[in-house]
């Protein structure tokens, strides 16, 4: 008879199975390109065993997603009979090898090349040439691929753009152009529901926390600064220059931003969005 | 005689190359702005660029101008916002041959990337400005002129 303790064991027996058959991962297993990772890799798993119990040091040997000649001095490769020092790899014992990295800095370009592309690398000595000729014969692994998949978001009713990469923050400063999208097909407030016309209540708060406001609640469809505009199939956008719409007094820049999506004529909260939506813009120029 | 006629046959043929488009002539003259694309530098999503022309053009499109004799400029706003710089000066290219750049202004110049290879024969100039933010880029915007 099976008992608990059977099937836990079974269990564990079968995760370091398959611990042992993983050539290359990362930790964590899944990530923000622009995120710090650390990449490993298990010699034991590879084809290629030359490097199996060695005691020499380790180095990462990388060509993709950036080439050498598009990486800072610190993450090339150097040469094939002489790595680059910096690309010496952490011994995390049992032939498993690390190396901590931010992709997108590592790299030298954006998330969307570092998904598009995956990380191809292999694991070598300091000169790889081995017994030459190539292949298995050389002081390195195969080559390995990583796979990198864009982390799974869910469709968002309201959104910016450029988007938040911390919380409420945004990588741009007040003068830059920003966008609010709504998405009325995932509205499940009823009386939101099938919308054409809509406008934004926008108040701004500067670092000295005065509150500007272009319009009051009940006048903001009398400017049609503070309008949306309608792109079709449900979708409204409202772009702005920050600064250019709310006079900030010089000196006390903008803060945040803080938006709630109303219709005309506006009477209770069944005529708006529910909830207000914060941008705060941390970076000065 | 039969290896004359062998080596004969296999003379080499040579070609002649003209001069290279000069991209000084290339870029002089005058643009207006026909698209204007935001890139978001920060974002993990797949697709991390915006159409912002309809708002960024405006009623009165910018225009852009190089002198390629005296190798001044002057920039048009229109209604669209300012991320160029000053609108009169001097401006260069990184390399008069195969420029990657331009620089616009003298003491504090803005650096616009090229997007693209400008010619007599291309009809829009497209370059990329960068905007960074606490010492690394934040959003770029990237730039599609038309040759007027």
């Amino acid at each position: 008879m099976m008992t608990r303790q059977h099937i836990l064991l079974i269990a564990c027996l079968l995760g370091s199975l398959q611990g042992l058959g993983q050539k290359i991962w990362t930790v964590p297993a899944e990530f923000a390109a622009n995120q710090e990772i650390k990449l490993f890799i298990n010699i034991k798993a590879c084809e290629c065993q030359r490097l199996l119990g060695t005691s020499d040091s380790v180095f990462l040997w990388t060509w993709q997603p950036s080439a050498d000649g598009d990486r800072e001095p610190q993450y090339k490769n150097g040469q094939w009979t002489s790595s680059n020092p910096s690309m010496a790899m952490t011994n995390e014992g049992n032939d498993v090898w690390s190396m901590t990295m931010i992709p997108t800095e590592f790299y030298n370009v954006d998330a969307a090349t570092i998904f598009a592309n995956d990380i191809h690398c292999l694991a070598k000595l300091k000169d790889g040439s081995g017994a030459g000729g190539g292949g298995c014969d050389e002081d390195k692994t195969e080559d390995l691929m990583l796979s990198i998949d864009p982390p799974v978001v869910g469709p968002q009713k309201v959104f910016s753009f450029p988007a938040t990469y911390s919380k409420d923050s945004l990588a741009i400063t007040a003068d830059d152009v920003f966008t609010l999208v709504y998405d009325n097909n995932l509205e499940e407030k009823e009386s939101m529901q099938n919308v054409t016309d809509l406008f934004v209540f926008a108040q701004a708060t500067t670092m000295s926390g005065r509150t500007i406001r272009v319009e009051n609640l009940r006048q903001v469809d009398e400017n049609p600064a503070l309008q949306m505009t309608y792109k079709g199939d449900g979708i409204f956008h409202w772009t702005i220059i920050p600064n250019q719409l709310y006079p900030v007094p010089a000196g006390d820049p903008m803060d945040i931003l803080r938006l709630r999506i109303i219709k005309p004529n506006l009477v209770n909260s069944a005529d708006a969005v529910d909830g207000s939506f914060d941008y705060r813009f941390n970076c000065q120029e | 005689m039969s290896l004359m006629l062998i080596l004969a046959g296999c003379e080499e043929e040579t070609y002649e190359f003209g001069e290279p488009f000069s991209k000084i002539t290339g870029i002089t003259g005058s643009f207006v702005l026909t698209k204007v694309v935001q890139v978001d530098e920060r974002t993990t999503a797949l697709d991390n660029t915006f159409d912002i022309s309809e708002f960024f053009i405006g009623s009165e499109p910018a225009k852009l101008s190089f002198n390629g004799s005296d190798f001044s400029y002057s920039l048009q706003s229109g209604t669209a916002p300012n991320f160029l710089g000053d609108t009169l000066g001097s401006w260069k290219f990184d390399d008069n041959d195969f420029p990657t750049e331009i620089s616009l202004g003298t003491s504090n110049p803005t650096v616009l990337k090229l997007n693209r290879t400008i010619r007599e024969i291309d009809q829009t100039l497209e370059f990329s400005v960068t905007r960074s933010c606490s010492g690394t880029a934040g959003v770029s915007y990237q730039y599609v002129f038309t040759r007027e």
